[in-house]
């Protein structure tokens, strides 16, 4: 019916009617644009209805937009965020011109109006169907849309800053900036609403807009800005793991930049430093490394991460103001210390108090416990080699540090762009306020010790192939006791019969050199210059001097000769003419004077070792040494011995001995590991020199040897958790022991012999939980067994730290507002000791006493050891520095248990009177600001 | 915590930190004698502190407290001496004397000094007789060759002959010197073990060597028993001091306990009383006190002043790289109260006496005011310095000491 009436309309008409029957039908071909664009150049694109009825003649082209009118979008409908489409419908006649038109579909009065109003003035190139013109009626959407007046916003940075840490100031990077509006209608000056506003400025570089946010992020130094923000009030957010959430109110004022610098929290101060203990890519066996100063928060330690060694398996528990590192049952002697390679003279202060080496310049400690390469000689049980950090090159820092027993500082920073320096000094004051306190009471003694130390090392970094560095440390301890005046001695002799003194300094310079020469040869050179001095005088009894000037030197090569093979030639060498003084009173009241001067010591040690990993799974260290000792006088041996080969002559060398060394790691899979070690090793006699004097030693004594046999397994339990378990046995031969009644009884002219045989066996357990959000910490368990042969009887019998058990827990847990409490529980098995069998009274001295009667040595154990230990720390986060207050307590566990060192008893040594004195309540308050 | 407990607690805590740097004494109960043990007072042997190979040297012990029921000795003759002064005796035999006595607080017996004692010394007498120039030996008519021709094994004897019958009065200094440093080196020490009761054992070195045989060397020293002159107790004026060096001031008072016949009295210095009383009073510290051997005046300096030294008449002073070394006497006191104030008295309410090894030994009074009267021992010794192997002279002696209380002492003491 429709079709019908259509047919009955004028010809002129007749396409006009076919396309809004066409349209009633739903039989539109091609769709109105749904959003048509304001501009002229897209109006050819903004509608156009086609379509080709069926019987009427075919349209060739509909009509198609000349002239593009925009139309009036009135402020009110702007701002009130008004945007959509009218649709109209034209009549487009022959001439292109738009002959009538009517709203089909308003969006807004006024924006119908507007658009009805423009169309009328737009111009098409009329349809055509068959070739001519024709007219037609179509629908147009005039789209009115804001984007055009949000193009028009400008582009400008109104709000910068920096995100700083608090307390470090370090920058923060990557960190994200939230602003947010809390009144969107404060900037009037908005012509477009505010949540268009916002999508807009969202578009920006380095922004964007998320839920009607902006957000940023911070640079490498933790700067950030944002551009056009509208003014008024803002909050800003920033947000970073490991972080508070910091949240600030702003008020941006138009036309102004604000700029800002916010200090975000951590959660924690110690995320990075954190204790390694055998996860970290390492060649050796059995290395274990402290990194950084987590480790200062082990309780029981006093802030010493030097001192954490001794909360290690393999480190025997050090006798009360000893300090002494024994290691898996060797002698201290047996050990050596280094610095960046070379070795220091003291690693402790008197003690055992702190070490000499101030931690906050630590950047890591690695323990040697056994079986490790042939980096280091002149050594038979184990090393522990400390490393220097480099000076901080980003700023200049500040470290001030008080306790209960010596006060430090700490400067570093940048000098130039490629140098930096950091300098530290420490003294102690303990001595000063025990001299206070004994003046005050007025007791009758003097006591003066103190110790000092400094540390003042510069970096330079020409390029990233090559790095200097120069330390100057040093150390003193001096110890002053001044008293009523002992009989005896002769003046001539010490210091005064009313005093005791004793001193041990030195001053070292280290010098550095890190060469990359290309990509497959790297060479490591350092050298240092020590003037060390040790000085006793007892009352007018003994004065002893010992000087020297220690030189040592090591250069290492690294040559990758391949990508499994790297080869590694070094020389560590030390050389020291040293001078003796030593009076002394003799058992005749005469004086015995020795004097040695210019007697050189030390330690010619080339070394070669190849790291090779035949299968990605399989790495092999196989390594030799030769040790050449200048102040022995003895054939040494030219094949490396695992055992005193007796019945071959080995000894047809000069005065050192050669060494052999392999390591063998092979990786099952990600999580477990087992590795094997052994190697032989040796060391001049010990006590140093004394050894091998003429009057009180032996001058050819030959060089203490060992070896060493390790077997472990690592165990990755979890990102957090690791477990290393090794297994050790130590062999000790020609080791020295003093002259006894029995060779003087034989004749013996000689004060030492190097005929004593030593055995330690043992397993060690580490099971270490690293750094979670709030714990941390490690249960450290040795189970050892450590013998010396009787040269006459050849009975073995317990060496006097020879420890059973020692097991060791080790925890830490942060608590909110930068609280953190640690413990530390230990339980060691007593030391050997050698039991009173009887009573004795000395008659025939001027004061007659009472004196025990030993049995066999080290037939008897001291009580067990059991310590606990706490700390507990609170940090105060200031903006640009942090203070932080500490309570370290050691052994708390005092009023419930006495853990001995050794026995008192009354005068007669009556059993009932039998008394426990060892390690005393030993508390440590400090505060420590950093800058 | 007020000040006064502040101050004991640091007090303590620094007592404690000190007993590691300092040799400092503290009074014990080390002198005092109870009935449950056996307290040896004093080795003394006579005729004096040393003997020659083949002297008799007379030994009597004195003992106090527990009576002496039995005893058992044995003599070591291997004293060894290491380079460092360690010493170690073997091959103890048994010392039998059928003369042998022994009372409740008492052993006497008598021993020989084995003739051989020296006779693994000869290498180092040969190594002595090095060291002399031929030119004095010649003077005693030991020329190196007739020297070579006596085997090391016979140069003891050798030795111990010719030290003994030499007449060096005759002898220039340089020579006599070098004689006394032979004689010296020809010296060692035995070892005396003596078991009293079954408890514990005693040992006492003996000093052996030719110096009591040598004639008219002045560099060869004898060394006597200590002879002290008098004992005493000083009463101290507290001024708030532990030391008991002060300059003494009329406040102060020696009561003297005992004075030798051959003294003058009037060379002991200071205000001094002679009686066997002392009058406890609070505000006083005590010290017991004997001479020093050296001076006829006491070691109290008065006013600091030094005062000059008389040497004792027994042994000489003698110089040692120019300086004169002085024998001084030590005393080792014991005590415990009189039988007439016993039982009932706790050792430590009774007197304490801090034996320091010097002339001078703290003395705390009684807490309990129970006790009117001490009986004490001083053991005396001597020690001087310069010579090896030098004997330890010792002498003991009875005393008693008579205490009397203020009332105000008897108000604040307190009982423990």
């Amino acid at each position: 019916m429709l079709f019908k009436s259509v047919c009955n309309v004028p010809r002129k008409v007749l396409p006009l009617i076919c396309v809004l029957a066409t349209i009633l039908m739903g039989q539109i071909s091609e769709t109105v644009p749904a959003k048509g664009k304001a501009d002229a150049g897209a109006a050819a694109s903004q509608q156009s209805v086609q379509q080709q009825p069926d019987s009427l003649p075919a349209i060739d082209s509909m009509p198609r937009l000349l002239e593009f009118i925009k139309a009036d979008y009135p402020a009110d409908c702007v701002k009130k965020g008004i945007e959509g489409e009218v649709v109209l419908d034209l009549v487009v006649d022959t001439l292109g011109i738009v002959d009538s038109c009517a709203v089909v579909k308003g969006l807004f009065p006024a924006l119908d109006s507007s658009a009805l109003h423009t169309v009328k003035k737009f111009r098409f190139r009329p349809a055509l169907a068959q070739g001519f013109p024709i007219p037609v009626i179509m629908q147009y959407a005039y789209r009115f849309n804001l984007d055009e007046i949000v193009q028009k916003i400008q582009q400008y940075v109104n709000f910068k800053g920096r995100l700083l840490e608090r307390g470090t100031r370090i920058p923060v990077r990557d960190a994200t900036v939230v602003v947010a509006f809390p009144d969107s209608s404060a900037d009037h000056s908005l012509s477009i609403p505010f949540s268009a506003y916002l999508k807009k400025i969202g578009s920006f570089p380095n922004q964007h807009c998320e839920d009607k946010t902006i957000i940023t992020t911070t640079d490498s130094l933790g700067r950030f800005e944002f551009t056009s923000l509208p003014s008024g009030p803002i909050t800003v957010k920033a947000i970073y793991p490991g972080y508070e959430q910091l949240k600030e109110e702003e008020r941006l004022k138009a036309g102004e930049q604000t700029e800002v610098t916010y200090y975000i929290q951590r959660f924690s101060y110690g995320e990075n430093e954190i204790v390694v203990y055998g996860k970290a890519e390492q060649k050796e066996v059995a290395k274990r490394t402290l990194t950084l100063n987590e480790v200062k928060k082990v309780p029981g330690f006093g802030g010493d991460a030097v001192k954490v060694v001794q909360a290690l398996p393999g480190v025997a528990r050090a006798s009360f103001m000893s300090g002494a590192i024994v290691v898996r049952g060797a002698s201290n002697a047996d050990s050596r210390f280094y610095l960046d390679g070379v070795q220091i003279p003291v690693l402790f202060h008197f003690g055992g108090l702190k070490s000499t080496y101030n931690s906050d310049a630590l950047e890591s400690v690695d323990f040697y416990p056994g079986g490790f390469g042939t980096r280091y000689g002149d050594v038979t049980a184990g090393v522990i080699e400390i490393k220097g950090r480099q000076a901080k090159s980003d700023r200049i820092h500040a470290t001030i540090d008080a306790n209960l027993y010596d006060a430090s500082f700490m400067v570093e920073g940048p000098v130039t762009k490629n140098i930096s320096t950091l300098l530290t000094a420490r003294r102690s004051f303990i001595g000063d306020i025990l001299s206070w306190v004994i003046r005050k009471i007025d007791l009758p003694v003097s006591v003066e010790p103190y110790y000092y130390d400094y540390i003042w090392r510069t970096d330079y970094t020409p390029s990233k192939n090559q790095k200097f560095y120069l330390t100057l440390f040093g150390s003193q301890d001096e110890l002053q006791l001044i008293t009523r005046p002992i009989r005896g001695g002769l003046p001539n002799v010490g210091d005064g019969s009313d005093q005791v003194n004793q001193k041990t300094f030195f001053n070292m310079g280290i010098a550095g050199w890190d060469w990359t020469v290309s990509p497959s040869v790297k060479n490591s050179f350092t050298y240092s210059l020590t003037y060390g001095d040790k000085y006793l005088s007892v009352f007018n009894f003994v004065k002893s001097d010992q000087r020297a000037w220690i030189h040592n030197l090591r250069n290492q090569t690294a040559l990758t000769l391949s990508p499994d093979l790297t080869m590694n030639v070094g020389l560590d060498a030390q050389v020291y003419p040293a001078n003796f003084y030593l009076d002394m009173i003799t058992a005749a009241d005469t004086v015995s004077k020795d004097t040695v001067n210019n007697w050189v010591f030390g330690d010619i040690g080339p070394y070669l070792n190849f790291d090779w990993k035949p299968l990605p799974a399989l790495e092999i260290i196989p390594g030799i040494r030769y040790d050449y000792y200048p102040e022995l006088d003895y054939r040494g041996g030219i094949v490396p011995a695992f055992w005193d080969y007796a019945h071959i002559d080995n000894h047809q060398g000069t005065s050192g001995e050669p060494s052999l060394r392999l390591t063998v790691k092979y990786k099952l899979n990600e999580k477990h590991l087992v590795k094997f070690a052994l190697g032989n090793y040796n060391q001049t006699p010990q006590p140093l020199g004394q050894t091998i004097m003429e009057k009180w030693g032996d001058p050819h004594l030959p060089a203490t040897k060992a070896a060493q046999y390790v077997a472990g397994y690592e165990w990755t339990m979890s990102d957090l958790i690791h477990t290393d378990i090794e297994a050790y046995y130590n062999d000790q031969w020609n080791i020295p022991r003093s002259v006894t009644s029995q060779d003087i009884a034989s004749g013996s002219q000689k004060g030492f012999y190097a005929d004593q045989n030593g055995r330690m066996y043992g397993l060690e357990l580490m099971l270490k939980h690293d750094q979670g959000k709030h714990f941390f910490g490690w249960i450290a368990y040795s189970l050892s067994r450590s013998e010396r042969q009787d040269p006459f009887t050849k009975q073995w019998s317990l060496y006097s730290k020879d420890e059973t058990h020692n097991v060791q827990f080790v925890g830490s847990y942060r608590l909110p507002k930068y609280w953190e409490i640690g413990c530390r529980v230990r339980y060691v098995t007593g030391d050997p000791t050698t039991p009173i069998a009887g009573i004795g009274y000395n008659e025939g001295t001027q004061t007659p006493r009472f004196f025990e009667i030993f049995g066999p040595k080290n037939s008897a154990r001291l009580d067990p050891f059991f310590q606990l230990d706490l700390r507990i720390e609170k940090k105060f986060m200031m903006k640009n520095w942090i203070l932080t207050s500490y309570l370290d307590i050691q052994d708390l566990s005092y009023f419930v248990y006495k853990s001995p060192e050794f026995y008192t008893y009354n005068f007669r040594y009556d059993q009932n009177t039998k008394t426990p004195v060892g390690a005393i309540i030993y508390p440590s308050v400090g505060l420590s600001a950093e800058f | 915590m007020n000040r006064r407990s502040v101050k004991s607690t640091l007090f303590a805590v620094l007592a404690s930190g000190m007993l590691l740097f300092s040799c400092t004494q503290f009074p014990t109960q080390f002198g005092y004698i109870g009935p449950e043990y056996v307290q040896t007072v004093g080795f003394v042997f006579s005729p004096m502190a040393e003997g020659a190979p083949g002297d008799t040297l007379h030994l009597t012990a004195h003992f106090a407290g527990q009576a002496v029921h039995s005893f058992a000795c044995s003599l070591s003759t291997q004293y060894n001496l290491s380079i460092y002064g360690n010493d170690t005796a073997v091959n103890f035999i048994p010392l039998v004397d059928p003369n042998a006595t022994f009372g409740p607080d008492s052993i006497s017996l008598s021993f020989v000094i084995p003739q051989n004692f020296f006779a693994s010394s000869g290498p180092l007498i040969l190594a002595v007789l090095k060291d002399i120039p031929d030119s004095v030996k010649a003077k005693f008519n030991l020329d190196s060759e007739s020297l070579k021709s006596v085997p090391v094994s016979q140069l003891p004897i050798f030795a111990g002959l010719f030290l003994t019958t030499t007449d060096f009065s005759k002898s220039d200094t340089a020579t006599a010197k070098m004689m006394a440093h032979l004689i010296e080196t020809l010296s060692g020490q035995m070892v005396l073990h003596c078991a009293v009761n079954g408890g514990y054992t005693i040992i006492r070195n003996i000093t052996v060597r030719y110096n009591s045989h040598v004639r008219g060397d002045p560099y060869v020293y004898i060394n006597h028993n200590p002879d002290p002159q008098w004992f005493a107790m000083y009463k101290v004026k507290k001024t708030g001091k532990v030391s008991y060096d002060l300059p003494h001031t009329e406040n102060d008072t020696l009561v003297c306990i005992y004075k030798s016949n051959n003294l003058d009295s009037s060379k002991i210095a200071g205000p001094r009383l002679f009686t066997d009383t002392v009058l406890i009073d609070t505000g006083y510290s005590y010290y017991m006190m004997g001479d020093t051997g050296i001076f006829i005046f006491d070691s109290i300096t008065p006013g600091g002043a030094h005062v000059t030294a008389t040497d004792t008449t027994l042994d000489k002073s003698f110089s040692f790289d120019n300086r004169i070394t002085y024998e001084r006497y030590g005393y080792t006191w014991f005590y415990e109260p009189d039988s007439t104030t016993l039982p009932g008295v706790k050792p430590e309410n009774s007197v304490i006496i801090g034996n320091s090894g010097g002339n001078v030994s703290q003395f705390l009074p009684p807490l309990d005011t129970v006790v009117q009267k001490v009986n004490l021992w001083v053991r005396a010794s001597d020690v001087s310095d310069g010579e090896l192997n030098r004997p330890v002279g010792v002498s003991s002696k009875k005393l008693s000491l008579v205490l009397k209380y203020t009332a105000a002492y008897a108000a604040n003491v307190q009982k423990k």
